[in-house]
């Protein structure tokens, strides 16, 4: 719990200074005079728009003109390879704190975005920047649910969550204790002890979001994540993220398929653009009554940014859908 | 390649947990509701288990009675047991067992401990994997008892050619089936490993290992049957002591009785070793949960 008690009072004393100081002057501190803040840190951001919430002249996040080419495999007579373009010139900042929703089609390249950003891969053009320094592989301040779960078979559910522990160096005992609450937090405390085969695709989608929760990093970087589960399921567990992220103040790149997750969970919503992956437009999300009781989906507000989104989308997808027919035609 | 493979010895799913307790909401019901229930299962389990054995053995004693098969060729299984329960007295049969067992083991352990450390290793690299696997698929498909007089003229017809093409044997299917197995390991578990930022170390002990055990064992529990298989053929064309020695003695003898007992007795070894295999597996892959 180390990690979340310095970053929860890193975000307390940035809003304390928020609350004292000139409230122009979120960011740049005691040096700029107050109402010059907001121009310095826009200067300061080369011309990006960079998060409402905590704007930072260091993003936590910069992808700078990224591009991810996977080689081709040989085909036709020839036995050409074509690479596979996944991104191309991907712009993006996200600031410390921030809730940033990533949406596209399929195959659009939302998981090498992912892979990107957790170290997994390395861009093949510009700069995956993690607080101003070049990502150069994996970190402990970031974790990732992987699409596809990524349990590992041999290890009950309890034992899954508390591998990303034991690589964390957590004590024994930590772990144990740690790792039930996390599975108390999405409903499986009673299925501790099952094995993943034992478990319905939901249920092992849940204890992978439990594995990266326990181990309580920084950044969280979440592939689909609920995409296996049913709508009730679903709603308290975005309830659970939003809380968890107001609390500790992580930075969140949530990738879905859903508008209404989109628009509901994040502050910023990422739409790309069909293959070849790039930032087609961010919307910013506005409602009013984030994180209070009452239902924010019947508000107008959500309305219009869900149908923002949606033409946004749509237009991709259809394109996306052409540029296939084309590809299995030729 | 498990086809050859009795029902009951497929290996178990990873981490299965054997037949333990009932699942947590129910765990804390009074043991004795289930206890006979429990009972009565497994004995009807054991009764479906052995009810074919049975009624091929009553098939094998009457079949010679009823004159449906030469009495000569095929005695009655009673005759075979009454000849077997002899050997076992005299001796005979345990010297020939130890003799057969004493070789069969050191070539399958050597086997073992040395090709399943070289297949991690060779499938871990995928282009040395590329590189030796032609060769390793000319040697896997040179039949080891096409072998034997080769291993006679180089080793002489002691104890060493026998463990020499029992250990022959035994290797390919290990290294095969080991260097598949880490060659196949589920792409996002390595993808998980990496992103907790495991040394190279761990991420094979966490994560490789235990993905690839149970191909492994699958290809320990096709050699062990390799193993005897060979070496019962071995023994039969030039030893002194030993099953295949006993079996093709007895039928030089015209001990026909004998000759069965000792059949018998290569089956039973084969069962009991893959049995035994089947248990070693059990516990290993419990133990790296
Ligand atoms: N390891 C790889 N090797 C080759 N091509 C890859 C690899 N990983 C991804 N690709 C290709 O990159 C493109 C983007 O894939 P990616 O998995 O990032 O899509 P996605 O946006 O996550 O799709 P979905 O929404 O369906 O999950 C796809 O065309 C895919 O075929
Ligand atoms: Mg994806």
């Amino acid at each position: 719990m180390t990690t979340a008690s310095t970053t929860a009072s890193t975000t307390a004393s940035t809003s304390a200074t928020t609350a004292t100081a000139h409230p122009a002057a979120t960011v740049s501190t005691a040096t700029a005079p107050p109402g010059a803040g907001t121009a310095a840190t826009a200067t300061a951001g080369t011309g990006h728009s960079t998060g409402t919430a905590t704007a930072s002249a260091v993003p936590r996040i910069r992808l700078d003109r990224v591009g991810k080419s996977y080689p081709g495999r040989p085909s036709g007579r020839r036995g050409a390879r074509t690479p596979t373009v996944a991104l191309q010139d991907v712009e993006l900042d996200v600031a410390a704190g921030e809730f940033t929703v990533v949406v596209g089609p399929s195959g659009c390249g939302k998981s090498t975005l992912l892979d990107l950003l957790g170290g997994l891969e390395r861009p093949s053009s510009g700069r995956v920047l993690l607080d101003g320094e070049p990502v150069t592989g994996p970190g402990p301040e970031r974790s990732t649910v992987f699409q596809q779960y990524a349990l590992l078979p041999w290890r009950t559910a309890r034992a899954n969550v508390e591998f990303g522990l034991e690589a964390a160096g957590v004590p024994r005992r930590e772990r144990a204790a740690r790792a039930r609450e996390f599975l108390q937090l999405v409903g499986l405390r009673a299925f501790e002890d099952r094995y993943p085969h034992e478990l319905s695709g939901g249920m092992r989608q849940r204890v992978a979001i439990a594995r990266s929760l326990a181990c309580d990093p920084e950044v969280l970087l979440m592939d689909e994540p609920f995409a296996a589960l049913d709508a009730q399921t679903r709603e308290t567990l975005q309830d659970e993220l939003l809380g968890i992220w107001q609390r500790t103040g992580k930075t969140v790149v949530f990738i879905t398929h859903s508008i209404d997750e989109a628009v509901l969970l994040g502050q910023r919503v990422a739409v790309l653009t069909s293959r070849p992956g790039r930032v087609k437009e961010v919307v910013d999300i506005e409602l009013d009554a984030r994180g209070e009781p009452g239902d924010p989906r019947s508000s107008a507000r959500f309305a219009a940014h869900r149908r923002q989104v949606w033409e946004l989308l749509h237009d991709e997808i259809d394109r996306a859908r052409t540029l296939e027919r084309e590809a299995v035609a030729a | 390649m498990t086809t050859a493979l009795g029902p009951d010895t497929r290996p178990a799913p990873p981490g299965a947990p054997g037949p333990g307790p009932a699942p947590p909401p129910v765990a804390d019901r009074p043991r004795e509701s289930t206890l006979p229930r429990r009972l009565a299962a497994a004995a009807r389990a054991a009764l479906t288990r052995t009810a074919a054995l049975a009624l091929l053995l009553a098939l094998w004693e009457t079949a010679p009675r009823l004159g449906l098969a030469d009495r000569v060729f095929l005695p009655p299984f009673s005759e075979v047991a009454t000849a077997w329960w002899e050997l076992l007295r005299d001796g005979r049969l345990w010297d020939d067992v130890r003799a057969s067992l004493f070789r069969s083991l050191t070539g399958f352990s050597l086997a073992v401990v040395v090709t399943v450390p070289l297949g991690l290793l060779i499938g871990r690299y995928r282009p040395v994997a590329a590189f030796l696997g032609p060769l390793l698929e000319v040697f896997r498909n040179t039949a080891a008892l096409a072998l034997l007089p080769v291993f006679v003229l180089l080793l002489g017809i002691g104890e060493t050619s026998k463990v020499t093409i029992v250990l022959y044997a035994c290797v390919w299917p290990v290294l095969l089936n080991t260097i598949g197995a880490v060659r196949t390991v589920d792409p996002t578990l390595l993808k998980l490993g990496r992103s907790m930022n495991l040394p190279p170390v761990r991420l094979f002990q966490r994560v490789i290992l235990p993905a690839c055990l149970p191909a492994v064992f699958t290809g320990v529990r096709l050699a062990g049957a390799s193993a005897i298989l060979v070496l019962i053929a071995a023994e039969m064309v030039g030893a002194k002591a030993g099953l295949g020695f006993l079996i093709n003695n007895s039928q030089l003898n015209f001990a026909i009785p004998q000759m069965y007992a000792a059949i018998l007795t290569v089956s039973a070894l084969g069962v009991g070793f893959n049995q035994a295999l089947v248990a070693v597996e059990r516990r290993v892959t419990r133990r790296t949960v």
